[in-house]
Order: C-alpha cells, then structure tokens, then sequence
C-alpha cells in the first residue's frame, strides 16, 4: 500500500498541471451542482415551512360537525406520544355591534396553542405565536379583522355581541396563518378562544360549524407517512385529514418546478465538467502508459497498476470537493440575501452537510466512474512493446470500450432521479440528455469520417484538420459532444423561462390577467367603486357575481323529503353521512370565458 | 543442476493484416548459471520478441519458456510477476526510466514494488557500482544518453537476479560510451555470476560472451568463433 501511496502521490507531484486543470474542472461543475442543490433545499424547507403555516400544523383532521371522542383516540393511536394537539372550531354567525348594526362573520374559537406554526400579526401586540398569546385565552377577548370594524361601526376596546356572549375587542388582525383552507372567505374572521365559546350558545344540536383537529408532531418526523396512517385509521369520508403538504401544494408547486429546472441543468454542467476532466484523465493516462508498461516489467503486477491510478482519482476527487465546498459556503449566504433582495421572500441559502456528502461522492464517484474506459486500458497493457524501438507502449484497441462509459451514465441517471421531484421530469430529462448525446455521438463518429474523404482533396491545412479529426477520435468526440450538450442546453434555458414566464403569467402580453382582487362588493356599491377606478386609471375588469344557494329539492322532491326517504332505505351510517351533506353551493356566471 | 533459462520448441507468430507471421519457430535454448549468451541476427528477425518471451511480457504460440525451472505458462499473473521482480532483470535500448523519477529513484524502484524496506541505501549502492553516485538526485532528463543507460543497469542488477536480459543495450549509444557501458554490464555480471542474455548487432560484444547464437529463419543457431 505505502509503495502504491508514494507512486502515486510522485506522479501527481510531477503532473501539476494534469492535476490542477482536472480538479479546476471538476470543482467548477460541483460549484454549480452545490450552488443549485443548495438553493433547491432551502426552496423545499421554505415550502415547507410556508405550508406549515397554511395549515397552522402539521396534520390536523376536520368534520363537519363534532369529531368525536372515539375518533380522537384512534387518532391518537396511530401519532407519536409527544405529539401536541389544539382544537378549534369555525362556522359563521351574526355578530352585532355597539351600535346595533350586525353583519356576517366567521368565528374561529382557538385553543392556546393554535398556531403550532405560522404567527398572529396584530396591529397592536405585534408578531405573536401560538405560544405567546395566553392573555388571550384567559378572557372574553376577539381579535377581528379591520373589515369587520368598517362594516360593525366598533371600535378597539368595545364590545361585540356573538350571540348571547359580548368580546372585547383587543386588538385588530393585520395578517394570520393557520386554517388557511380556502383562498377567500365570504366573511371577515373574528377570533375568540374555544373557552368561552359556549358562553355563546351558538352551536346546538345540527348547528352547521367546522371541527378542526390540529396535530403538531416532534421534530424530524415524516409527515406524509402518519398522515397516510391517520386516513386509514379514521377511513371516514366525513372526518378529513389534512397534512401541510397538501395546503402548501399550490404554493411550492412553482418554486419546485423551478427548482427542478436548475436542479436539471446544473446536472448537465456537472456531466459536462466530468466530461472534461474523463477527458484530461484520459490523456494523462495514455501518456503514462509507456512508463505503465515499464512498472510491470519491473515486477509490479496490472492490479498495482490500477490502483495507483484509482487513488490518484480519489485525491484529485478530494482536492476538487474541498475548494468546491468551501466556496460554496462562502458565496452561498450572499447569494440567499440576493435572492431574497430579488423575490421580495426571505430565502436562507445554506450548505447542508446532505449537500457536502453528495458533493464527495459526486467528486469521488465521477472521477472513478468517467476513467472507466480510461482505466480499462491498463487491463490490456502490452509492456512487451517496451522492447519495440519505434511504437510507444500501449494497449490493445477495444470496442467494448464504449460499454464501459454505461455505468457512468447509469450513475447520471441515478442522480437525475434523485434531484428532480418528479421522477417523470428525471426520466424524460435523462432520454433527452441520452438521445442528444447518442445522436451528437453518430453525428461525430459519421461526419469526421465524412470529412476526411469530402476535404481528401482540399487546401493543405483544410485536409490535415480533417483527417486530424478523424483519427484522433477520442478527443474529436469529446470536444464535439462537449460542445454540442452546451447548445443544447443553452436553447433549453429560454425555453423553459418561457415555460415558467407563462405558467406564472409573468409574460403575459395582453395583461388581462388580474394582479388584485376585490371580494364583497355590494350591488350598491359596485357603480360608485367603478367609477372611481376609472378615474384613476385601473378600471375594474371581470366583475362577477358570486351568489351563495341552498339545495332546496333533489330530484324534483323536497331536500329534507328526500332524506327522509333515504332514512328508511339505508343504514344508520348512510343516514348520518346525509344529515351533513352540504346544502349550501357557490354560483357564479360570467358572459365568456377568459384565455387563461 | 538445471539451467537458469530453458526454451523448447517455442514458437511465436503475429497477424499482421490478412497473413501471418511466423516470427519464432521451434526455437530451443538453455543458458546456464553465470554464462552470458549473444544473440545476433538482422533486424526484423525476432529478437526483441524472442526477449519477450524469455521476460514472460508475452506468451509463446506453442513450447515452454522455464525461469530456474518454473514454466512460465503455468503461473498465474502474480507470480509471474514476483518471478520477474526476483529473478530477471531487463535492459531496454531505449532505457525506459520514470521521468519523473530521480535516479536513485529509478534505480530503487524494483525494491520498492517488492515492499524492501532499505530500497533507498541499496538503490544508492547500485548507483555507486555503474559509478553514478554523483548523480542519484538528477532526472532522466538533465542526464546523457549513457548515464541514462547505466541507470537502467543499476536498476536491473539491484534486486540481484539470476538472469539479465539486455536488448542492444548500447544501440542508441555512440562507440565509446557504448562500450564503457558494455564494460560495466559485463564486469557486474561477472562479480555477482548473474547471466546474461545479450541482443546485439555488434559482433565484436558478442565476441566477448561465452557463446553467439544467430537468429535465423525463427530458430538459433550455433555460431563458430
Ligand atoms: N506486436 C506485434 N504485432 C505484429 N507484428 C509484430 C509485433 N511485434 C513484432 N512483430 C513483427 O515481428 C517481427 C520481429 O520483430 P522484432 O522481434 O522486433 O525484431 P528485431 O528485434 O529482431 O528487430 C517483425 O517483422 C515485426 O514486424
Ligand atoms: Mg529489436
């Protein structure tokens, strides 16, 4: 081993500048690979975290009506013992204020606790979380938002009737998270805590009001697996579960197929720069070949050979890794404030120590994986052309020599898998990368051979370039694929900014597509708020109307007659699913319909 | 006691092209303890394959090639090469050292494969006897064509084998440093009764071994003084 150590380490010692470039190479392709793996896991956790948020937990379970002590249990069985728990109920009533005047709002009645994630922001007390806002819970307090004010006529401080109890209004919400069910609600939110909500007497028997279940469950656990547990558990069409991957869904849904673009193409530059560097190797490599040859005839076996040259690939795998790294945890930070400078969101961009040990591997793995056909060589080394005066030592030429280059793909392929999200998006990349490089390969191996014959006759310097192509394969073809997937993946890049621009709407050209919305607009209201939009120059576009119904008969027969029917024909199960069936139902028209 | 070196009926032919060459046929030889062979014959004739053969860098069509009686056909990869790094020793015409290797380096580097642990004293010995100490840290190329050569002796001769096989050691030397080389490989040949087998155009250097073979038509033959 110290004999292999030592060799290797003279022969990089005397090759300083194979060594700097094959590293130089590599540690730019890894740069752009970190950079990107990165960003990507910071988009994911930022996703993630935003989508805790919506959901204010990390699973919770909702009804339509009481969730019942016996599918709290079941519940319970499937999660964690350390998962915390809060309830919260929401339904819409009547609220009326100091002034008598009364509107719809939504109640939402919290326990302390609620948001496991995700903040208050009160106009008065500030950023609060679930935990810090106890006062809250010890009184007849509401929190409201700044519309239910206007339309109420209350003030800070005044009460507020929910039917038969009075709130003091505390303080104004300016934004809140959790429960984030829906995009819009038809009214205003009032916050109470659950304690006081029987002092309402709001809900009695058949009362129509969400029951919400949240569940926050310890850290570094997987969400989706107790989410799936929970569904199978309760396996209840009434009793939904929810876990924040679902309510953030929407949400990641652009920043993943973002990230998924440059997670693809820093994929390309990697494979280009491994290319590179296979390259370099393999030049180094043909090089050393005569003193190869002589190693073995000085009684060193091929195997000893061999492994020479795999440590030198693990120490330049290693020096090409480290800088790589380094930099990357230098620039990564500034690159996050960038970001977040530019999308207006706080992005953290950090090296994760996933993210060092893929790059190793990556460093590592590549350089064995790319020397392959290299490396290959060395098994079909004839020192006995040591004794030959005019050829240089090398090895028997094989065609199997491509097949050697598949585990590196396979490999490429692998990694395609693992960064993207979707292993379609990963597939469908990987066949395009394959077939362009397959196709970019014919194209090569046909057009120098073309070439040289089509320019046999041709001005003197024309003629040695073409026949130099054609014989000096190896490096002809790296450099024509080298620069052939650099095209290609240069064409790529507006392609998919156009794809993402029209997704997103970023480009649209008409400019129909609404950046602000307006909700609740009264009949009597609309002539007056038009009026004064266009004034300003943004008039109102797509005024809809938006009403809310009831189901009042089914099939032609009264909807409480037909219930009643359905009660003798099916069973008690069936009976209970219907007397929560939802009645009420959104409807909406406008004249035509819009592009997008 | 049985010979050093024992060649029966080996054979050797190449493709070249759509025919073949038949370059070695039914070749036999035996070269005894301490005694140094020449082997003449023009150029293209089959010597340096004949050397290949005999260093086991490349197998016989057909027959055996037998190192101090083991068939060389009959081991596996390692122990032809702990066979090579025990008991031959080689000299190529064109020398064939490390570039990146200083002399000692060079010369200590069959040692090294082995796992010797002083390879780096007896290295340092062996450059003294082709009288080079002087030059242990140089690189093959701030060295003449000669020094480079007595390098490569240095370095076939430190492990002390049993049989040196030197392909026109002096063929890319003028006359005199040519000679003053051959002179050494002979004289270290002789103190340590290491024999050789000696390629060579020059009959005079052949004249000088106990015995001259000429290769003709795929096999050796006796020449008389
Ligand atoms: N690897 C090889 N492939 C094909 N022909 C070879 C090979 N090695 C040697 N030869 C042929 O064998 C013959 C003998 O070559 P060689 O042993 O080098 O001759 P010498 O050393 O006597 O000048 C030559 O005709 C040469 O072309
Ligand atoms: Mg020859």
């Amino acid at each position: 081993m110290s004999f292999i150590l030592r060799q290797a380490w003279r022969e990089m010692r005397n090759s300083r500048s194979f060594c700097f470039f094959y590293s130089l190479n590599l540690a730019l392709g890894l740069i752009g690979f970190v950079v990107v793996d990165a960003f990507r896991e910071s988009i994911e956790s930022k996703v993630r975290n935003e989508s805790k948020e919506l959901l204010g937990a990390d699973l919770a379970i909702r009804a339509r009506r009481v969730i019942t002590e016996e599918e709290i249990k079941q519940a319970r069985n499937t999660l964690p013992v350390e998962t915390r728990e809060a309830k919260a109920v929401d339904f819409f009533s009547m609220a009326a204020g100091p002034t008598g005047r009364s509107r719809l709002v939504k109640v939402v009645a919290i326990d302390p606790g609620f948001p496991f994630h995700g903040t208050f922001k009160l106009e008065k007390g500030g950023e609060k979380s679930g935990n810090e806002i106890k006062l809250f819970h010890e009184d007849r307090l509401a929190w409201i938002y700044p519309e239910a004010r206007a339309q109420l006529g209350i003030k800070m401080g005044e009460k507020l009737q929910l039917g038969e109890a009075k709130f003091r209004i505390a303080d104004l919400i300016e934004e809140e998270t959790g429960l984030t069910f829906q995009p819009t609600d038809l009214a205003p939110k009032v916050f109470i805590s659950r304690k006081f909500l029987d002092h309402t007497n709001l809900l009695g028997e058949g009362s129509l009001a969400y029951h919400t279940h949240l569940f926050q469950l310890p850290q570094g656990i997987d969400t989706d697996t107790f989410g799936r547990g929970l569904e199978k558990a309760l396996n209840s069409p009434e009793v939904r579960t929810y876990t924040h991957r679902q309510a953030g869904h929407r949400a990641g849904r652009l920043l993943r197929y973002l990230s998924d673009f440059l997670s693809l193409v820093s994929l390309v530059a990697l494979f280009l720069a491994c290319l590179g560097s296979g390259f370099l190797f393999h030049g180094f490599l043909t090089h050393r070949m005569p003193e190869l040859a002589t190693l073995v005839s000085l009684g060193a076996t091929r195997r000893t050979a061999l492994r020479i040259f795999l440590l030198q690939l693990f120490l330049l795998g290693i020096f090409a890794a480290l800088p790589a790294t380094l930099a990357c945890s230098l620039l990564l930070p500034g690159l996050g404030g960038m970001i977040s400078e530019m999308t207006g969101s706080k992005v953290e961009v950090w090296v994760s120590s996933r993210s060092i040990l893929l790059t190793f591997a990556v460093a590592m793995g590549s350089g064995w994986l790319l020397a392959l056909p290299a490396l290959s060589k060395v098994r079909r080394l004839r020192p006995a052309e040591l004794f030959q005066e005019a050829v240089r030592p090398g090895s028997k030429p094989s065609r199997m020599n491509l097949l050697l280059a598949l585990p590196g793909l396979l490999a490429f392929w692998g990694l395609c898998l693992a960064q993207a999200h979707s292993d379609k998006l990963a597939n469908v990349f990987f066949g395009c990368f394959l077939g362009s490089l397959i196709l970019l390969y014919i194209l090569a191996r046909f057009g120098f051979g073309l070439g040289e014959k089509l320019f046999g006759k041709s001005r003197l310097s024309i003629r040695l370039a073409a026949r130099s192509l054609a014989r000096n394969r190896a490096g002809a073809l790296t450099g024509f694929l080298a620069i052939g997937l650099g095209v290609l993946l240069i064409t790529l890049i507006p392609q998919t900014h156009h794809g993402l621009g029209k997704e997103i709407g970023l480009d649209d050209p008409t400019g129909d597509l609404p950046s602000l919305f307006l909700f609740d607009l009264q009949e009597e209201q609309l002539n007056a708020v038009q009026s004064l939009l266009e004034k300003e120059g943004t008039p109102l576009a797509n005024i809809t109307p938006w009403i809310r119904g009831k189901i009042k008969t089914l099939k032609g027969m009264a909807y409480e007659k037909s219930q009643r029917q359905e009660e003798e024909l099916n069973n008690p199960d069936e009976q209970r699913r219907n007397a929560f069936r939802n009645r009420s139902f959104n409807l909406s028209y406008r004249e035509k319909l819009l592009g997008k | 006691m049985h010979p050093i070196l024992k060649v029966h009926q080996a054979c050797k032919s190449f493709q070249q092209g759509n025919h073949k060459v038949k370059v070695l046929e039914g070749l036999d030889l035996e070269v005894n303890k301490g005694e140094k062979v020449a082997i003449l014959g023009p150029s293209g004739c089959g010597k340096s394959t004949l050397l290949s053969l005999l260093a086991g860098l490349d197998s016989p069509g057909s027959g055996t090639v037998e190192i101090d009686g083991t068939d060389l056909s009959k081991i596996n990869e390692d122990q032809l090469s702990q066979t090579r790094s025990q008991k031959l020793g080689i000299v190529f015409q064109q020398y064939h050292l490390m570039r990146n290797l200083t002399a000692v380096e060079n010369v200590g580097l069959p040692l090294e494969i082995v796992g010797t642990s002083d390879f780096a004293e007896r290295a340092r010995t062996a450059l003294k006897e082709v009288g080079l100490d002087h030059r242990a840290t140089h690189f093959p190329s701030e060295m003449s064509g000669g020094e480079c050569q007595r390098v490569a002796i240095a370095r076939a001769l430190v492990t002390r084998p049993s049989l040196i096989l030197a392909d026109e050691p002096s063929g890319n030397l003028d006359q005199k440093t040519g000679d003053e080389v051959m002179d050494i490989l002979f004289n270290l040949c002789r103190e340590h009764t290491i024999s050789l087998v000696l390629v060579t155009h020059n009959r005079e250097l052949a004249d000088r071994c106990d015995r001259s073979l000429l290769l003709k038509e795929g096999a050796l033959e006796d020449l008389a003084r």
